[in-house]
């Protein structure tokens, strides 16, 4: 058995005194406190940081885009009120009462036995119906028949372009002691006055498939 | 196990102390801040993406308007042009007398007979103008064709009446009166 002997025990157990010191150990535990509370720190900053240069660069993105958005949408709105514009006027144009069908219609159907003397039509936008008002004389053996076929006839063509189509007679009399001659023929004569009345809204169309 | 002696109790008393001094400092002075500013940074960049995405749809939608609005554009340019600057009854007389004189229809004389605002609310740069059209002397036919052509090549014109009267002494020859309604854009 080998004996050892220490002479420095005193020094030893100093030394050790010194290492296992709570004090020493609690500094050394709170420099790594410190240490791990100095990363964090220094990376949020870092975090802070990226986070503030992006939004310095939307501020000069914005900067732009709000002098463009303005332009934008004050060029939108222009638009639209020229489309709006142009769709108040197409409806204005589509629902006007064109009269060239309806005078196309009276030519069809007049015949040499048929003359007008007078034709009125009012066709205001205040009012959903046209009303025309056609005077004249028929002439024929039996007059009122050529006057009543007259009727007829422009009741049925005018209802080919125009809808709600009507006519009636106001007036229908046989004028006795009035002639004329078609043809070479003197026919006797009835003097007649019809009311006709339409709806502005135009047929509607139907395309072929 | 080793007593502290009173020297070390005090020491280690003024460590937890300056401890929870430090931690207390790390948080209140220097994370808190940091904290604060990134809530509002976070907020202002939540909204400046927000206020960009807006504008990128604004302009979005700018080109499909833009898309959208070119025929009409297109047509409104046209519509203006049918109405000729200046004093209407400088002009409407004289383009519906050479108008109808195309179609062997001679017109003694247009006549105003009255005006009002368009009555839409999205037209309020356009004039409803009423005309006394008076014709003293025309062929049906001629008239038909006139009337025809002139409701096919101006959409802002409607006759509102039509009156024909024949003449006694020659039935083929009629006298009319049209009251002819135009729609004037105001250059104004």
């Amino acid at each position: 058995m080998v004996i050892r002997l220490n002479f420095l025990h005193e020094i030893v157990a100093i030394k050790t005194k010194r290492e296992r010191d709570p004090l020493k150990l609690a500094m050394l535990g709170l420099m790594v406190v410190i240490l791990l509370f100095a990363g964090y720190y220094m990376f949020r900053l870092q975090t802070v940081s990226a986070l503030k240069s992006k939004v310095n660069a939307l501020k000069t993105e914005w900067v732009t885009k709000e002098k463009e958005q303005t332009a934008n949408k004050a060029q939108i709105e222009e638009l639209n009120t020229v489309s709006n514009k142009v769709a108040a006027l197409e409806k204005w144009v589509e629902s006007r009462f064109l009269w060239a069908p309806f005078l196309a219609a009276i030519d069809q159907v007049v015949t040499p036995e048929i003359q007008l003397n007078s034709l009125n039509g009012v066709a205001t936008r205040a009012n959903e119906m046209v009303t025309v008002t056609i005077d004249g004389i028929a002439a024929g053996a039996v007059a009122r028949q050529e006057a009543d076929k007259f009727r007829g006839d422009l009741e049925v063509t005018l209802g080919e372009d125009f809808t709600k189509v009507t006519a009636i007679f106001n007036v229908l009399e046989d004028q006795r002691d009035k002639t004329v001659t078609v043809n070479g023929k003197p026919l006797p004569t009835a003097r007649f006055s019809i009311a006709v009345k339409l709806s502005r809204e135009p047929k509607t169309l139907v395309t072929a498939p | 196990m080793k007593k502290f002696t009173r020297d070390d109790t005090t020491k280690i008393v003024l460590g937890a102390v300056m401890f929870i001094f430090v931690v207390y400092a790390y948080f209140e002075f220097l994370l808190n801040p940091l904290g604060k500013d990134t809530v509002a940074l976070n907020k202002e960049d939540a909204e400046l993406t927000n206020k960009i995405g807006e504008a990128k749809k604004t302009a979005q939608e700018l080109r499909r308007t833009e898309t959208n609005a070119k025929n009409a554009t297109e047509i409104f340019v046209q519509i203006k042009e049918l109405t000729q600057k200046g004093s209407p009854v400088a002009w409407v007389p004289l383009r519906t007398r050479d108008f109808f004189a195309r179609y062997d229809v001679k017109i003694n004389d247009v006549r105003p007979a009255g005006s009002v605002a368009a009555k839409e609310l999205e037209l309020p740069d356009f004039i409803d103008t009423r005309w006394e059209v008076d014709i003293p002397n025309a062929q049906f036919f001629s008239l038909g064709n006139a009337i025809s052509a002139h409701e096919n090549s101006h959409p802002l014109a409607e006759f509102e009446e039509v009156r024909i009267l024949s003449s006694p002494d020659d039935p083929g020859s009629q006298r009319v009166t049209l009251i002819m309604q135009l729609r004037i854009y105001d250059h104004k």
